[in-house]
């Protein structure tokens, strides 16, 4: 089986960026190519600007090109998918049959078909389907099964979580790329590519939360038990901040974005509270000082918001998940000092910065984190390459996902 | 020196204040104090070995022996600096469960100058609130000493939740050159200890109304810089008008003129058990009638034995409080607390480069609106 190559692009707030790589025999991620490009004419993960957005998409990918000294001719699309939302359904399949009237033992072709039918989601016609992942099996009274094969019962239930997106926003961003002109083969949700990257299966299985905090989105997915038990996303990130930051300081947007990244904090400390922060005179602004504590204010107050709507989330979807293996954050977004600390604050539980793991060819560790949905797709693809040309695999991935965006 | 971690058992709910004189004004200064009251909760620091061993009450600290040999320092900021870092640790054991930090200092020196920001510094770290008292030096000692003394009242600004200035110079006046040298600064002593005194007792003693910790602490966190104060004690039958008088024309009031840009006002009166009602009322009138009218005032009366026939009263003037950011913004955004009803705030300023975007509806609220906006969380300046 050769290896082959997945190029992925995510056309984010602030940067567009693409990485091409392979998920090589044994597990690591190569990473070959990386191009990169200032992202224009995207607010909040929306297009604004089509030709702005365009000519970004078109950088990036020259740049990967070079970078990787071969054309692109296909990418997987990385999109937080204009708020996605995801929603649990319930497929049931009788196993029982008047005309033999007892109980027939689960085979593999039970399981094709209740999957099938837990699939059929109707959403509005507003929303598209992202993802459908698998949850937990049930057969009669019996919960939380996650491979019924060989089991016998009445009844089979099967849980689905679908991630569903703003169907315009996806749409809008495939033709983009369609309009480059690049194939697109597929989008995937980014909060699940980033957690793709940089859990594990003891940490799925314990339970993690890891967030992805772009520019202008904040992803989360929720595992436990080695499941996705939700997933979202929020059109709140980064910009979000260094706009407050550009209110309430009354700077240059450019200014609070520098300021924020070199002397901003997500907690308000009393150490550093009096500490002066000068902001240097730019074209048409003439220079400020600062206090430390009324910059970190209020990047304190965005950030703890942020964290707590992904709470709030989960507290209302599903609450008393535990989370033995703490909170990950990811993303440009989360690189902020305090937000780590913030974050352990906010969730209770232990928070550290979710590094990809098993990869290489990424030009820094520090950086690592940033690619992480990028690795965590190529994984995705990988895994979904693996799913066509091996469908005997078909039962080991139906434990990790199920289907791609199309319907 | 006795240990600092053993506490009076009536102190352990009572919020405890700590007086601290740093440098050999400073110390004089405590160490006055504390033969007066004895009951003053004093701690002393210096580099001299000289000055702390005239020093017989309160707890001693000598700073810098390895820096200045027992010396003072000589003038010299940068050695009074170093003298405390070296020992900052003795410090921070004096600031154990400490809610007030006083530091009594006189600036334009080597050791208070350069010591009083660290220790500013560091009573900041462990969450006290920190008053500062600091005498300026004359005019006279020279541009260079006053130029270090501002120098130094600017960092100690960044940590200090209050600063009373009182400068040297205004102690005296043309009538009064012929006042001994030592009468001069035994004044501004006097003019601290006064001050520190009333406070003390309004804190610790039993204050019959009002003034109590947390009075100070809310004047104190919203000052934000430079307070005034002033003090004035009279005996006698006509007692009350002599201390209204005396507060309203006080020096380091410039004349009671600093009361009609007052933002907030605490005044501190201390009387004996015949402190009459109407004598409160006609030195509260007497101050107010000069104040501006949204001016906040706090004042508190206590009652000490020792005081028959006598009235003591201190004022703390804040010049500027913090207005809070969030107002202008608040004001522009329409999102005002008696906002009318069905109003919908038309303008978008608040959202910046989100103005026109779809705007993130979450349960009501626009996300693009900074949070601090939405929260009414008032910003530092």
């Amino acid at each position: 089986m050769s290896i082959e190559s997945t190029a992925v692009l995510e056309i984010g707030t602030s940067t567009v960026r693409v990485v091409v790589g392979e998920l090589r025999a044994d597990g690591v991620v190569s990473v070959i190519g990386i191009g990169e490009a200032e992202s224009r004419g995207i607010r909040k993960g929306e297009i604004i600007n089509r030709d702005h957005a365009i000519a970004s998409l078109r950088a990036a990918l020259k740049a990967a090109e070079e970078n990787r000294r071969k054309s692109i001719h296909s990418v997987l699309l990385i999109t937080s998918g204009g708020q996605s939302e995801s929603k649990t359904s319930t497929g049931i399949l009788k196993l029982v049959y008047p005309e033999d009237n007892q109980l027939s033992e689960i085979n593999v072709d039970d399981i094709d078909e209740i999957v099938d039918l837990a699939r059929k989601v109707a959403l509005p016609e507003s929303r598209i389907k992202l993802h459908t992942l698998q949850q937990y099996f049930q057969i009669d009274d019996l919960f939380d099964v996650t491979s019924p094969i060989g089991m016998t019962g009445e009844e089979l239930r099967l849980d689905m979580l679908t991630i569903h997106g703003k169907r315009s926003t996806v749409d809008n961003f495939r033709k983009i790329v369609d309009d480059a002109p690049i194939d697109c083969s597929d989008a995937v949700f980014s909060g699940l590519c980033s957690a793709l990257a940089v859990l594990n299966d003891e940490q799925k299985k314990a339970g993690v939360l890891v967030v992805d905090i772009g520019g202008g989105t904040t992803d989360f997915v929720l595992y436990h038990d080695g499941l996705v038990q939700t997933a979202a996303s929020f059109a709140v990130g980064g910009e979000h901040v260094t706009n407050d930051i550009a209110i309430g300081l009354k700077i240059p947007s450019g200014q609070a974005e520098h300021v924020k990244l070199r002397d901003g904090s997500a907690l308000t400390n009393l150490m550093e509270r009096d500490h002066n922060i000068s902001i240097p005179a730019q074209q048409g602004f003439p220079g400020k000082m600062v206090r430390a504590v009324t910059l970190n204010t209020i990047i304190n107050a965005r950030m703890e918001e942020i964290f707590m709507l992904v709470k709030e989330h989960i507290d209302q979807h599903c609450p008393n998940v535990p989370m033995s293996a703490g909170v990950l954050l990811t993303g440009g977004g989360a690189f902020l000092n305090g937000a780590r600390d913030l974050g352990q604050k906010v969730f209770n539980e232990p928070c550290s910065y979710g590094k990809p793991r098993d990869v290489q060819g990424l030009p820094s560790a520090k950086d690592a984190p940033r690619y992480a949905a990028h690795v965590g797709c190529i994984r995705y693809a990988a895994s979904l390459q693996a799913a066509e040309e091996k469908p005997a695999l078909g039962e080991k991935l139906k434990k990790l996902f199920w289907g791609g965006s199309h319907e | 020196m006795s240990d600092a971690t053993t506490i009076d058992p009536r102190s352990v709910t009572a919020p405890r204040i700590l007086v601290l004189g740093v440098g050999s004004s400073g110390t004089r200064a405590v160490a006055r104090m504390c033969e007066l009251n004895p009951g003053l909760d004093a701690v002393v620091i210096d580099t001299d070995t000289k000055v702390l061993e005239a020093a017989t009450a309160g707890r001693v600290i000598q700073v810098g022996s390895t820096v200045t040999n027992g010396f003072s320092a000589g003038g010299d900021v940068e050695l009074g600096r170093q003298s405390i870092e070296k020992d900052s640790s003795a410090i921070r054991t004096q600031l154990r469960r400490v809610d007030l930090l006083v530091i009594v200092s006189g600036l334009g020196g080597g050791t208070g100058t350069g010591a009083v920001p660290v220790i500013t510094r560091i009573a900041r770290e462990a969450g006290t609130l920190v008053l500062c008292m600091l005498t300026l030096p004359f005019a006279f000692e020279g541009k260079p000493i006053l130029q270090k003394a501002e120098d130094a009242l600017k960092r100690i600004r960044t940590h200090a939740d209050a600063i009373i200035r009182i400068p040297n110079e205004m102690m005296v006046d043309r009538a009064d050159s012929d006042l001994p040298v030592e009468q001069v600064f035994a004044r501004s002593q006097q003019m601290m200890m006064d001050g520190i005194f009333t406070i003390w007792r309004m804190l610790s003693q039993n204050s019959i109304c009002g003034l109590d910790f947390a009075c100070i602490q809310t004047m104190l966190r919203n000052c934000d810089g430079f307070c005034h104060f002033a003090s004035a004690e009279a005996e006698g039958s006509s007692r009350s008008e002599t201390v209204a008088t005396g507060i309203l024309e006080h020096r380091l009031l410039n004349g009671g003129k600093v009361l009609g840009k007052a933002a907030g006002i605490i005044v501190g009166l201390t009387g004996g058990h015949d402190l009459k009602l109407s004598e409160v009322d006609s030195v509260m009138n007497r101050i107010q009638e000069k104040l501006p009218e949204d001016t906040w005032v706090n004042f508190g009366v206590a009652v000490d034995p020792a005081f028959e026939d006598r009235l003591s009263a201190i004022v703390l003037v804040a010049e500027e409080w913090k207005e809070p950011l969030m107002d202008d913004a608040r004001r522009q955004m329409g999102f005002g607390f008696n906002r009318g009803q069905g109003e919908l705030p038309l303008e978008t300023v608040g959202k910046g480069r989100f103005a026109h975007l779809d705007s993130t509806i979450h349960e009501g609220q626009d996300l693009d609106v900074p949070t601090y906006i939405r929260r009414d969380i008032k910003l530092p300046r």
